[in-house]
C-alpha cells in the first residue's frame, strides 16, 4: 500500500465495502423494480387491495433474505461493522430511505394507479388524470436520486441506475398509458439489468473473498 | 509555489508519528468513520497483508488509540476493533496540525 489516504476516499471505500461490493442492494433494488414491471399483471387477478398486500409482502421477503444472506454470507466474506450514528449519518439515511420511498411512490401512482374494473370499458375511462410535469418531476427525482447516491457513495453504477429506472419509467408511461394491464416490459428490463449486475457482483464477492477468520 | 510559514514548519516537526505513517492513519480514518469494525473488515478496506495490520493495529493499542476486543461470532473467532477517546483526539489533532501546517500563506 504505498498510496496517500485522503478522509473522504476512505470513508466512501468503507462505504462501498460495506454496503455495495457484494450486489445484494442491487438485487434488493432489481427484485423491488421487477415486482413493479408484473404489478399490473397481478393487480388484474388480485384486485388492488390484495395486488398491494402481495407487493408489501414480497418486498418484505425480499428484505428479510438480503438481511439474512448478509449475516450469513456477506459478513464472514468482508468483515462486520457497526455503524456509527452520527446526526449527519441519520440525516443521510433518512434522506436516502426518504426519497427511495418516494421514486417507489411515484412510479405507483403515476404509472400503476389506474385500477381495472370488472366489466370491459373504453380505454379512455381507465386512464387518470395525469399531466406531463408530474411525470418529468418524477424521472427527474428518480435521476437525482441515484446520481446523488451515486456521487455520495463513490459508486457509479448507480448513475446508471438513475437513468435506467428514468427512462424505463418515462417510455412506459408513453407505451401503456392507458393500455391493458400487461407486464410493464421497459420497466422489466431496467429490473433485469440491475438484476444481472447484482448476481455478477455477488459471483465477484464470492470468488474474490474467501471465508476466512483474522486473528490479530 | 507557497511555502509553509515557519510556525508551521515547527508545527510539522511535533506531529503524532503514530497517526502519521500512512497505514495506521488509514486503520484510523476507517474505524473513526464507524464504531466497531471487526479485522476482516480493516484487512478488506486498507488493502494491507495479514502482518502489516497485526504490526500496525499493535501499534495503534500500545499508544492507546485504539481497543482490541477478541471475542467469537458463533463458533468462529472475530477480532473487534474500535477508536478510543484518545485516538479521536489524535486523529482531530493530526488534522488539525497538518491543515494549519500545510495552509499557504494568505489563506484563511
Amino acid at each position: 500500500m504505498n498510496e496517500t489516504p485522503s478522509l473522504g476516499e476512505v470513508q466512501k471505500r468503507t462505504a462501498r465495502l460495506l454496503s455495495y461490493e457484494d450486489g445484494l442492494w442491487d438485487l434488493l433494488l432489481g427484485t423491488t423494480f421487477m415486482l413493479l414491471a408484473i404489478y399490473p399483471i397481478t393487480r388484474e387477478w388480485l384486485g388492488p387491495e390484495w395486488n398491494l398486500a402481495l407487493f408489501i409482502g414480497l418486498l418484505l421477503l425480499a428484505a428479510t433474505v438480503y438481511f439474512l444472506v448478509r449475516h450469513w454470507v456477506s459478513a464472514p466474506r468482508l468483515g462486520f461493522v457497526r455503524a456509527r450514528w452520527t446526526p449527519a449519518t441519520k440525516w443521510i439515511l433518512a434522506v436516502t430511505i426518504a426519497l427511495v420511498a418516494l421514486t417507489v411512490g411515484l412510479v405507483i401512482v403515476t404509472l400503476l394507479s389506474p385500477v381495472a374494473p370488472a366489466s370491459p370499458a373504453p380505454a379512455v375511462s381507465l386512464t387518470p388524470v395525469r399531466t406531463y410535469l408530474v411525470e418529468i418531476v418524477a424521472l427527474l427525482v428518480q435521476v437525482a436520486v441515484f446520481s446523488a447516491m451515486a456521487y455520495v457513495f463513490g459508486v457509479p453504477r448507480l448513475f446508471l441506475y438513475g437513468w435506467l429506472v428514468g427512462g424505463a419509467y418515462l417510455v412506459s408511461v408513453i407505451l401503456y398509458r392507458g393500455g391493458p394491464a400487461v407486464f410493464n416490459l421497459p420497466l422489466g428490463l431496467a429490473a433485469g439489468v440491475i438484476l444481472l449486475i447484482g448476481v455478477g457482483l455477488l459471483v465477484r464477492m464470492l470468488r474474490k473473498y474467501p471465508v476466512q477468520s483474522v486473528e490479530v | 509555489m507557497a511555502k509553509p510559514s515557519q510556525a508551521g514548519l515547527r508545527e510539522l516537526g511535533g506531529v503524532d508519528r503514530v497517526v502519521h505513517e500512512p497505514a495506521r492513519l488509514m486503520i484510523l480514518m476507517i474505524l473513526y468513520g464507524v464504531r466497531e469494525a471487526d479485522a476482516l473488515f480493516l484487512l478488506n478496506a486498507t488493502e494491507l497483508t495479514w502482518g502489516n495490520l497485526s504490526s500496525h493495529v499493535s501499534k495503534l493499542e500500545e499508544a492507546g488509540y485504539v481497543e482490541v476486543d477478541k471475542g467469537f461470532a458463533g463458533k468462529k473467532p472475530r477480532t473487534m476493533l474500535r477508536l478510543t477517546a484518545a485516538g479521536r483526539r489524535a486523529v482531530d489533532d493530526y488534522r488539525g496540525t497538518m491543515q494549519a501546517a500545510l495552509k499557504k500563506p494568505g489563506a484563511r
